[in-house]
């Protein structure tokens, strides 16, 4: 990080998350440590399965595509997502409710603007 | 629209939920609900600020971000950025800064950029906020996926090891101090000393509850601890030997008033480094202002000699000094430095908010002073720090073990949790303070910890049932503070103690800057100074 820079040890543990590393000090300390933290997808309207308890598709409560928005936060989602906030601001601009709009999401292409 | 600040971010307005042409329904209500659209994200993109507390020291400035009680260091832009975001209706006023930030309006994007353009690239702000998201200090929306929902309220894992237990081994004292919270040290009840065999049951019971906690605590209290020496010499053998078996090691400590130390006593406590608390208010005058024999005879004298021996031939453990500090006793300084020239390597201060005779109580005007002078300490501790230099304040040592670490706190401390109090019999209690209580009983050592009651406690107790709290920026380093107090002030445990609010915030504020201020300058002081010591 370049604007920010950690100081204690939970910011410190906040970076090496960031990065993909263990948090410092004993694992299991470090998962209750972060209990009530306001990280990763449980705070986002974003259940992330991709089938329901079928097997299918039919029973989640929004379509499997809505796990592209996993991919727009610092979430655990391996792939890649217009970057909204300086290349492609308007992306989502058709897509007001995620579970209404889905389908207006439109592929990009970054050499053909 | 100042008054509709408290509400969380995610609140929707009841008008949102009713059908077209029924806002009128909406007439009679309180103005913060029919307002509340200032909380709700635009449809365009836009960001708000999280609950952060945003703090300069020594010409850098920081953010404190209140969930993960986190702290960074902040360059120009993402301060200019956090200071633009924070609403104008809202500026902090000394009285409101507590409450400065939570459910503060949305800035949109747009508008962040053309505020900052001129001096830097898009893509710096562009960077900026997105490091300003990654760790929490704000939030976006008007973006797919960005929809933010109420942290669950999780209770701790159950069974919660048990770490230290509080045996009151002797239900009785020889001082009769004034403010005592055991009413003179027999908590009201009949006096009686532990029994061998419930000391023991207490050890076993730590021993089998401590789950894969290697190091555990045996805390020896009263009433005065060494009116019951002798039970105190067996249990520390018993103890040695039984946690040897199961390879776990006993630590043990005792909170005394000095009256009994002899040299043998003195030779015990430093062969089985016994960590010794004396409970000392500071020189004679104010000392025997309360800390009193029972026919009002003042206990300075006495202790003074004992005290000077303690600290000479007892080398083990550093001993700590602990000044309760009551109505009429504000002279902090003095009693500080009084004590540590005596010889005590630490001085740790408990200032009396409540009392069940509220004339013990500090004025609110007291505890400002008391303020001024922990303030004064602070900024000798870091200089000393920044010299690589311990100083003995221990109230300012576990504020800063605390923030160094970022322990994020849904309790305020680890009563009921991992820290129980033993009665006389062998009952258990939330925690020494409330011994023998009935209400605050929960089983005993030889039965058992009552889960169900420990449960109904865990889940009432949690932070986010105290209304006082969920806007203040302290909430999860106070969590609400002392149940004991709670109970004396409002007769309730759950309530939190709001009549501090306001001075415990400055005192978390003080703490963050010295924090920041030696961790700048001396970072390896934490390590040196700080992470070894256990909590005083």
């Amino acid at each position: 990080m370049k604007h920010v820079r950690p100081l204690n040890k939970k910011a410190r543990n906040f970076e090496k998350q960031l990065a993909g590393k263990p948090a410092e000090g004993d694992p299991k300390e470090s998962v209750s440590a972060m209990q009530g933290a306001s990280m990763g997808c449980s705070l986002i309207f974003d259940p992330g399965w991709e089938v329901d308890s079928t097997g299918g598709v039919t029973g989640l409560c929004q379509p499997v595509e809505a796990d592209l928005y996993g991919c727009a936060d610092d979430c655990w989602w391996p792939a890649q997502v217009p970057d909204q906030l300086t290349s492609f601001p308007d992306w989502a601009d058709k897509c007001a409710a995620a579970e209404r709009d889905w389908k207006n999401l439109d592929l990009l292409n970054p050499d053909k603007p | 629209m100042s008054h509709a600040h408290g509400l969380p971010h995610n609140f929707l307005p009841l008008s949102h939920l009713l059908p077209a042409g029924a806002a009128g329904l909406l007439a009679g209500l309180p103005e913060a609900v029919a307002e509340a659209p200032l909380c709700v994200p635009p449809d365009e993109p836009a960001v708000l600020l999280s609950d952060v507390r945003e703090f300069g020291a020594a010409g850098s400035s920081y953010v404190f971000v209140v969930d993960v009680t986190a702290v960074f260091s902040l360059d120009g832009l993402s301060r200019d950025i956090l200071r633009f975001l924070r609403p104008q209706q809202s500026a902090p006023a000394a009285a409101t800064e507590g409450r400065q930030t939570a459910g503060a309006g949305y800035v949109l994007l747009k508008d962040i950029f053309s505020a900052f353009e001129a001096a830097h690239g898009r893509q710096e702000i562009g960077e900026a906020l997105r490091e300003l998201r990654s760790i929490r200090a704000v939030r976006f929306s008007g973006f797919a996926g960005e929809e933010w929902k109420t942290p669950q309220r999780h209770l701790p894992p159950a069974p919660f090891p048990q770490r230290s237990l509080v045996l009151n081994v002797a239900n009785d004292c020889n001082l009769g101090c004034s403010y005592c919270f055991a009413a003179q040290g027999d908590y009201g009840t009949p006096k009686r000393m532990m029994q061998e065999e419930t000391a023991r049951s207490s050890v076993d019971f730590l021993l089998a509850n401590s789950a894969d906690q290697k190091n555990v605590t045996l805390v020896f209290f009263g009433g005065e601890p060494l009116m019951n020496l002798g039970l105190i010499r067996r249990v520390v053998a018993y103890a040695g030997e039984a946690s040897a078996k199961v390879g776990k090691h006993v630590d043990f400590t005792m909170t005394t008033n000095a009256t009994g130390l002899t040299t043998e006593v003195i030779d015990f406590l430093s062969v089985n480094r016994i960590g010794v608390s004396v409970s000392i208010d500071g020189p004679k005058e104010y000392n025997d202002l309360r800390r009193t024999y029972r026919n009002g005879m003042g206990s300075y004298d006495h202790v003074r000699p004992r005290i000077l021996e303690l600290l000479q031939r007892h080398k083990t453990r550093p001993v700590a000094a602990r000044a309760t500090l009551t109505h009429g006793i504000t002279a902090v300084e003095e009693c500080f430095w009084h004590l540590l020239e005596m010889g005590f390597h630490e001085v740790g201060f408990a200032p009396v908010t409540s009392s069940a005779q509220e004339d013990f109580a500090l004025t609110s005007e007291e505890l400002w002073t008391v303020l001024e002078a922990f303030r004064k300490l602070s900024d000798i501790y870091v200089e000393r720090a920044l010299k690589n230099e311990f100083f003995g304040f221990s109230n300012l040592s576990n504020l800063l073990g605390e923030l160094h670490t970022g322990i994020s706190k849904n309790y305020p401390c680890g009563a009921g949790l991992g820290l129980l109090g033993v009665g006389a019999d062998g009952d258990l209690y939330l925690c020494h303070r409330f011994s023998e209580s009935p209400a605050h009983r929960m089983g005993s050592v030889q039965e058992g910890l009552d889960v169900a009651r420990q449960t109904d406690f865990l889940s009432r107790a949690h932070l986010s049932n105290k209304p006082n709290c969920n806007t203040c920026w302290v909430r999860h380093v106070c969590a609400g503070g002392c149940y004991h107090e709670a109970n004396t002030h409002y007769g309730s445990l759950y309530h939190a103690n709001a009549h501090y609010c306001e001075w415990i915030r400055s005192w978390i504020d003080l703490g963050l800057h010295a924090y920041a201020r030696i961790m700048e300058s001396n970072p390896d002081f934490f390590p040196q100074f700080i992470e070894k010591r256990g909590a005083v």
